[in-house]
């Protein structure tokens, strides 16, 4: 159990986007440059993350906290342009939901929710925005 | 007692459950077309102003502005008992008297 807990832990400071090297991984699409109040990704993925990204998770994790394994994903769908040169990537996908008690058995369901997993990118290739928008 | 959240998230709804966390779909909660119709208009400036990275401070006061009228209209429209807030996207915080039209711009943006 014990060892357990830290394999999750482990996982999860790893899928941080402030921790651990970064290395470009050849995602030039975003090469981007490193501005003030931008942190560079942690998760080897060459990404950049603002700074409004981690507090987003952190304020509303049930609609922005996904795991950030999910961004290469999602930045491979076909970006939609946006004003002054943004873009929109967006992956559709599933998401944890509530956990429902049957109250006459007692058991435990987990429910899904089905929608869209969204990140935004600046001009300047940083992630500014990363969202599960349900269905 | 419902507990809510005015937000201008790009591709959220504009009202967010301040306790179960997600945004809530207008629709759902019994509102004026009027009302409606506004968070609409709001949502889309405040996207316009997300994609410029919010370099103007003083759309930004605007918008924030507008987006504390909001969350009153909302209060007051709601049948039940809630407790409205506003939480600027701009400036990620939330804030509790509307901005001044004269003050100065924000330092940081997180």
């Amino acid at each position: 159990m014990t060892r357990l807990i830290c394999v999750l832990l482990t996982l999860f400071f790893l899928n941080s986007p402030a921790m651990g090297e970064n290395s470009d991984l050849g995602r030039s699409s975003l090469a981007a440059k490193t501005g003030a109040g931008v942190a560079d990704d942690a998760f080897t993925h060459g990404l950049k993350y603002d700074p409004r990204v981690r507090a987003r998770g952190v304020q509303d994790p049930s609609s922005h906290n996904f795991p950030y394994s999910f961004d290469d994903g999602i930045l491979a769908t076909k970006q939609i342009p946006q004003k002054n040169g943004y873009n929109i990537f967006q992956q559709p996908g599933s998401m944890a939901g509530k956990v429902v008690t049957d109250p006459k058995t007692g058991i435990r369901t987990q429910t899904y929710k089905d929608g869209v997993f969204e990140i935004g990118v600046t001009k300047d290739g940083v992630i500014d925005h990363r969202f599960f928008r349900p269905n | 007692m419902r507990y809510l959240t005015v937000d201008g998230m790009l591709s959220g709804t504009g009202i967010r459950d301040s306790v179960e966390g997600g945004y809530v779909d207008p629709r759902e909660l019994g509102l004026s077309e009027g009302l409606k119709s506004q968070i609409r208009l709001w949502l889309a400036r405040y996207a316009d102003a997300h994609f410029t990275q919010f370099e103007d401070s003083q759309i930004v006061a605007a918008l924030d502005a507008e987006g504390f009228v909001i969350a009153k209209q909302l209060r007051d429209e709601l049948p039940e008992k809630s407790k409205v807030v506003y939480f600027s996207n701009a400036e990620m915080r939330e804030i509790a008297k509307p901005p001044a039209p004269d003050s100065p711009p924000p330092t940081s943006r997180g």
